[in-house]
């Protein structure tokens, strides 16, 4: 059931019980998490917060509050599973769904008694195929088609012995039956093809931390924070591609709103949040980092400049020596250049000698920053990049628990924390590099293959950086720096045009297979959810392990690895 | 946390106390009598300025040093309870309005009564505040400091399992899960320091 209106359907219901939210282990769902449960502490509400890692998670954590938790919110899981067969015993208590995966399941959005309530602001669901066609509802289809044998009918039910004129309509009556069964099977037949067609492609709906602002806006508590909290969730959809561009560029529009909204009146005192939206360069963390490094390092301008070969790295300097900017300083910390130079940096990359000469284009991008006091200058991109890190820090460098990583990811984003949102952005960096290096990896070792219809991209097992890409986001971003700098760097154009797998060593001898879409698809819709479904059903048991919450990422156990990918390229070609 | 009474250094001071008094008595009274004898009517204070050369400046000098240790004295027994008597206060606000045996065993039976009557004195108090309507008392001793919300958002640090505050609403503490309940509802968990206070 869809929910229409947030504060009476859903945020007055939440008064008086307790609440247990389970909240996925991404940066959009820690921006919703952090409203949400910001809204809850001022209006008292008792909650428990439950961090989870994929599907085995969250039955657990549902096994262990369902007894004493009424209602539950859970933040960009579940909605693409039948939750009233995944949850058991949902006598009486309240699901609310808030995630921005699609497909919706329809079991979901069709859900009779009105405990699941799924909570969207589009409403945008005119794929999900109608009701009619997805549930048997015999009797109707009973009536049209036994108009004329009505009486009879009536007259057959009472009596089941009696002889008289009933031998006339025996045939009659299983002719009808006859007919009714062939019905049922072309209606069963096309039912089955509505549900492949409709659930064939996963995709992203906008954020759901839009929701949440929105949410904040009905109930009459918004605040600037909030919308800089979305900004930073709708800058993750944008970098991990799970929004078109187009849509990104709508949506900031609608934040630009909320922001003139929320933003105080003339004089904002110097402590306060100030947000704006702004054209800036494209490069990750060139503010926190240097501008050579971040360049260097940032996909798109890595792809376009070709910087892991010799050659490409030559062709970069030259570059910057014919913008101006001396390479000694652009090896400085980007706080300490010069300032006559750090001024010219913001308009030097869009002259046009570096299109023609370099192919180095487009490298500014709407973006949103945030100033308080008197730090520097926080650009979504980078805020995004430091609470990422921080959720999927690994054991190294952290706790490496699921929940300790969300709390330091929560505390990130807060106005105050700065020492954890600078212990981030350190991480961040970490990350970048070793992204970087793993990608030259793939390349100068030649591990991207061609393999039918899709490249295939092995990491080997004994690689030093496998601890940073063991999660979601991380792997996402690995395999689409992977995929650009393939398609940069090959002579073939057909790789433009072919999907990649990636496969990366996890726990336990099983490996991380992610699939995603062909680059030169505009609509970031993914077949790989749907294709590691049906080739885990070919594939002995416990062979291949669904647990992710995101479809397109499965686990396999190494035996199995090699049937899997044969399996996978007999599928893809 | 009340040690026990220091009887013995009590009893060993105020008997020095006594016998300085004695000494400076006499002294005092010596002092008088030869100055007498020398006719001086002036006023009798013995100070080392006024005292002549009757042979009573030293003299004079004795009973000034002995009355300043006497000062010292009343000065140290005096601080002793009064520093015992603000820990017996203490105790009223950490412990509450009865005392473990260990405690009340080290403590005086003019100590005991002087907390029962600052529990008497207390109690009285918070029972007069808002007593129109229906308020019953306000019971000042249940915060350490002023509370700035009446729920608290903590991380349980050690597995509890299941915990049953005081409305009966069983809630499960599983290790590392962050919750966001009334005050009331976890006094007992934050004074066992299974939950750790988060601040956001």
């Amino acid at each position: 059931m869809l929910v229409k209106h947030l504060r009476k359907e859903f945020y007055e219901l939440l008064f008086g019980k307790r609440v247990l939210i389970i909240a996925n282990s991404d940066i959009d769902s820690v921006c919703t998490v952090k409203i949400f449960t910001e809204l809850l502490k001022i209006d008292g509400i008792s909650f428990s917060l439950c961090p989870v890692d994929g599907i085995t998670d969250m039955k657990q954590a549902y096994s262990d509050y369902c007894e004493t938790v009424n209602v539950f919110v859970l933040i960009n899981c579940g909605i693409s599973l039948d939750i009233r067969d995944f949850f058991d015993n949902l006598n009486n208590k309240l699901v609310f769904v808030l995630d921005c995966h699609r497909p919706v399941h329809v079991n979901n959005f069709y859900d009779e008694t009105n405990q699941i309530r799924i909570l969207s602001l589009d409403g945008n669901f005119d794929e999900v195929p109608n009701f009619d066609d997805l549930f048997w509802s015999g009797e109707a289809l009973d009536s049209d088609d036994d108009g004329n044998d009505d009486d009879s009918d009536i007259l057959d039910n009472g009596e089941s012995d009696d002889e008289d004129g009933s031998r006339g309509r025996n045939p009659k009556r299983r002719r009808n039956e006859h007919d009714k069964e062939r019905r049922q099977m072309i209606w069963k037949q096309k039912r089955n093809e509505l549900l492949f067609k409709y659930t064939q492609f996963g995709y992203y709906a906008p954020p759901s931390s839009l929701v949440a602002l929105e949410l904040s806006w009905a109930i009459s508590r918004g605040d600037i924070q909030y919308v800089w909290w979305t900004t930073v969730a709708l800058t993750d959809a944008f970098l991990l591609e799970k929004l078109p561009r187009s849509e990104y560029v709508q949506k900031s529009t609608e934040l630009s709103l909320h922001i003139a909204r929320e933003a105080s009146s003339t004089e904002t005192p110097r402590d306060c949040l100030k947000v704006n939206f702004e054209k800036d360069l494209c490069f990750l963390l060139y503010r926190h980092w240097n501008l050579y490094d971040s360049i260097k390092m940032t996909p798109h301008s890595a792809c376009m400049l070709k910087s892991w070969g010799m050659k490409g790295e030559g062709r970069f300097h030259e570059m910057l020596g014919e913008l101006g900017l001396p390479q000694l300083e652009c090896h400085q910390k980007y706080t300490s250049m010069d300032v006559r130079l750090r001024k010219k940096v913001k308009n030097v990359f869009n002259e046009p000698v570096l299109r023609e000469k370099y192919n180095f284009q487009d490298v500014t991008v709407g973006t949103f920053i945030s100033e308080i006091g008197f730090r520097p200058a926080l650009s979504a991109f980078d805020c995004q990049l430091a609470c990422l890190s921080l959720l999927e820090n690994p054991v190294l460098y952290g706790s490496g628990n699921v929940v300790d990583n969300f709390l330091d990811s929560l505390a990130a984003l807060s106005k105050k924390k700065f020492d954890t949102l600078d212990r981030g952005i350190g991480l961040a960096k970490t990350q970048m590099t070793a992204m970087y290096n793993q990608v030259k990896e793939f390349l100068s070792m030649n591990l991207i293959l061609p393999r039918g219809g899709f490249l295939y991209v092995q990491m080997p097992e004994g690689s030093p950086n496998v601890c940073y890409f063991r999660n979601t986001s991380s792997l996402l971003f690995l395999a689409q720096f992977t995929q650009r700098a393939a398609v940069a760097s090959a002579r073939n154009r057909r790789w433009s045009t072919l999907p990649l797998v990636l496969c990366v060593p996890h726990f336990g001898g099983y490996w991380t297979f992610v699939g995603i879409k062909p680059l030169s698809l505009e609509l970031p819709k993914n077949l790989f959810g749907k294709l590691f479904e049906t080739l885990a059903k070919k594939m002995a048991t416990g062979a291949v392990l669904m647990d992710f919450v995101d479809p397109h990422f499965v686990l396999v156990h190494g035996e199995h690895k090699d049937k899997f990918v044969q399996l996978l390229e007999a599928c893809m070609v | 946390m009340m040690y026990a009474a220091w009887e013995n250094g009590v009893r060993q001071v105020l008997d020095e106390m006594q016998l300085l008094f004695d000494q400076n008595q006499k002294d005092y009274n010596r002092i008088g009598q030869k100055v007498n004898q020398n006719d001086v009517t002036e006023n009798l204070d013995v100070t080392m300025n006024s005292s002549t050369s009757t042979g009573a400046q030293g003299e004079a000098a004795g009973v000034y040093l002995r009355h300043t240790a006497l000062e010292r004295n009343k000065d140290c027994l005096l601080a002793y309870m009064s520093t015992r008597l603000e820990r017996i206060r203490d105790l009223r606000w950490i412990k509450g309005s009865v005392l473990p045996e260990a405690d009340q065993n080290n403590m005086t039976e003019q100590e005991l009564q002087y907390f029962t009557d600052y529990n008497k004195i207390l109690a009285n108090y918070m029972r007069d505040i808002g007593v129109d309507g229906d308020f019953d008392g306000l019971d000042l001793t249940e915060h350490m400091e002023p509370p700035k919300s009446h729920m608290v958002y903590f991380k349980v640090l050690k597995e509890y399992g299941e915990f049953e505050p005081e409305d009966g609403k069983i809630i499960v503490l599983r290790k590392n899960c962050v919750h966001h309940l009334p005050k009331y509802q976890c006094e007992t968990l934050i004074r066992q320091g299974v939950i750790e206070i988060l601040t956001e």
